[in-house]
């Protein structure tokens, strides 16, 4: 009899310490949050005051022209052509580069740097992601790349209720349970194939959120186009995101700064690896590379920060 | 002989007639062509140029080339340009931007496309698609507006990013240093292939 309930009482206690760990593990990374939320909070004040400023500005929405039809159609030299980018407002809807130059001073800088990441492309990474590539079929990348994201779960978590999206906060909260569990440690998006959406946001995009503007643009060595906002935000990030190594925290998975800066080479490599061909097609494309990266990411933060 | 060549001729007109697509249209149209596109992607049969022609016949009616390559010079560069300036780089830019879009095709494997509703955005149309590529959603929309002939697009934004917008800045950064022929002259050069 009694040992009957000495068996049931070890696996009780067992079980009870299992859920202890668990139970520690998240108030770890609760803990660190709130830590992070406290750094903040002058960040945040600062973003309000900027929101209630800009709250007042909002224009009128202009009164929708109507477009009169005009012949597209009946070839490039006839006179009516000039009249279309007047009547049909189309002229407001693209910004006009010549009119208002982008503020770039470290375009010279930007411009080596550009040339400089194509070289290494050339010479080191295609390489080395050719050989990657090889090793690892790409579903198998694809679920690597699935990992990382999951992990990116504290980040985006702090970010979305830095920017009081509460809902987002939740739905990332579920897709970073459901991924962890039943897509098999994150390997898997599986919340995303029952619909639950993913709201990924960093303090970059936060930043931009509460109208930080982009600062200006600057060329990361491998990294590629960022800018000063952005490099903020990132740097910020580290502190939050379990890849790096800053300081000893509970959920680390690096143990020091050399493996830290190890996971994330390897993060980049591997989500390099999956668009490799995208970025061979963009440099073939562009007329000018600089300013077409520089803008398409440009265009691409603020369509992320706006949503 | 010349029955035959007028036959052809008439063939070729007949699909810009028939593609005149009302707002309400668009969502279903436009469901429509991607179907018969992912089709012709799907037949193996086919050779690259065969393949990627059959696609420019049936999507060419729905895009405004020439409004697209307009906009993307602006207004100084294409009231500086002269009318043959303007006729040739018409066509080369269509010829490129359409090449772009082809080899897009060429990374496309077998990922669900998904329409979403065509949303009216002032006088405009906006037609949001996305796949879910490589673990990752990625969205393309396509904006329409309201021509002559009923709604054609005009400029096509790939993850936010303008199509139209890219090569304005483009554009303008080669016409600062230079004259609009230094420009054709970089559009003639052909581009390499993948």
């Amino acid at each position: 009899m009694i040992s009957r309930y000495y068996s049931e009482a070890v696996f009780m206690a067992y079980y009870v310490t299992f859920l202890y760990q668990i139970a520690v593990t998240y108030l770890n990374i609760l803990g660190t949050i709130v830590k992070f939320m406290k750094r903040l909070f002058l960040t945040m004040i600062l973003g309000f005051s900027l929101l209630y400023s800009q709250e007042g500005e909002s224009a009128a929405p202009a009164p929708s022209d109507q477009i009169s039809p005009f012949a597209h159609l009946s070839g490039p030299e006839d006179e009516v052509f000039d009249d279309g980018f007047d009547i049909g407002g189309f002229e407001e809807e693209f910004t006009d580069v010549a009119a208002e130059p982008v503020y770039d001073p470290l375009e010279g800088y930007n411009r080596w740097m550009t040339g400089f990441n194509n070289i290494l492309f050339d010479y080191l990474l295609d390489p080395v992601i050719s050989t990657y590539n090889f090793i690892l079929p790409e579903p198998i990348r694809v679920c690597i790349n699935n990992i990382f994201n999951n992990l990116y779960y504290p980040v985006s978590l702090v970010n979305n209720l830095l920017q009081l999206k509460f809902d987002h906060a939740l739905s990332e909260t579920g897709r970073f349970i459901i991924n962890s569990t039943f897509g098999f440690a994150g390997m898997f998006d599986t919340a995303m194939q029952i619909g639950v959406e993913p709201h990924v946001e960093d303090f970059g995009q936060t930043l931009g959120h509460y109208g930080v503007g982009n600062g200006m643009p600057i060329v990361l060595p491998f990294f590629g186009p960022s800018n000063l906002r952005d490099i903020t935000g990132e740097l910020l990030d580290f502190y939050v995101n379990p890849v790096y190594y800053v300081e000893p925290r509970q959920y680390n998975i690096p143990r020091n700064t050399y493996e830290g800066w190890g996971l994330v080479g390897a993060k980049h490599l591997n989500k390099f690896s999956l668009y490799k061909q995208e970025y061979l097609q963009i440099r073939r494309e562009a007329l000018d590379l600089y300013p077409f990266m520089r803008d398409a990411y440009e265009q691409n933060r603020n369509k992320l920060i706006s949503e | 002989m010349k029955k035959l060549f007028y036959l052809a001729l008439i063939s070729l007109l007949l699909p810009l007639s028939a593609a005149a697509m009302e707002a309400n249209e668009i969502g279903s149209v436009m469901r429509k062509k991607v179907d018969v596109v992912l089709s012709i992607l799907n037949d193996h049969n086919l050779s690259k140029t065969e393949r990627n022609s059959a696609i420019e016949t049936e999507m060419d009616p729905y895009f405004d080339f020439v409004l697209m390559a307009k906009l993307s010079l602006g207004k100084s560069g294409w009231q500086a340009a002269t009318p043959a300036q303007r006729k040739e780089y018409v066509a080369l830019f269509e010829r490129r931007i359409k090449d772009f879009y082809m080899s897009k095709l060429d990374l496309y494997k077998d990922e669900v496309i998904t329409l979403e509703t065509p949303q009216e955005v002032k006088n405009r149309i906006y037609l949001n698609s996305y796949i879910v590529e490589k673990g990752e959603k990625r969205e393309v929309l396509y904006k329409f507006y309201h021509a002559k002939e009923g709604w054609l697009i005009y400029d096509v934004d790939v993850l936010g990013v303008s199509i139209i917008q890219s090569y304005r800045s483009q554009f303008a950064g080669e016409l600062e240093n230079g004259s609009i022929e230094q420009l054709l002259n970089k559009l003639r050069q052909p581009q390499p292939d993948a």
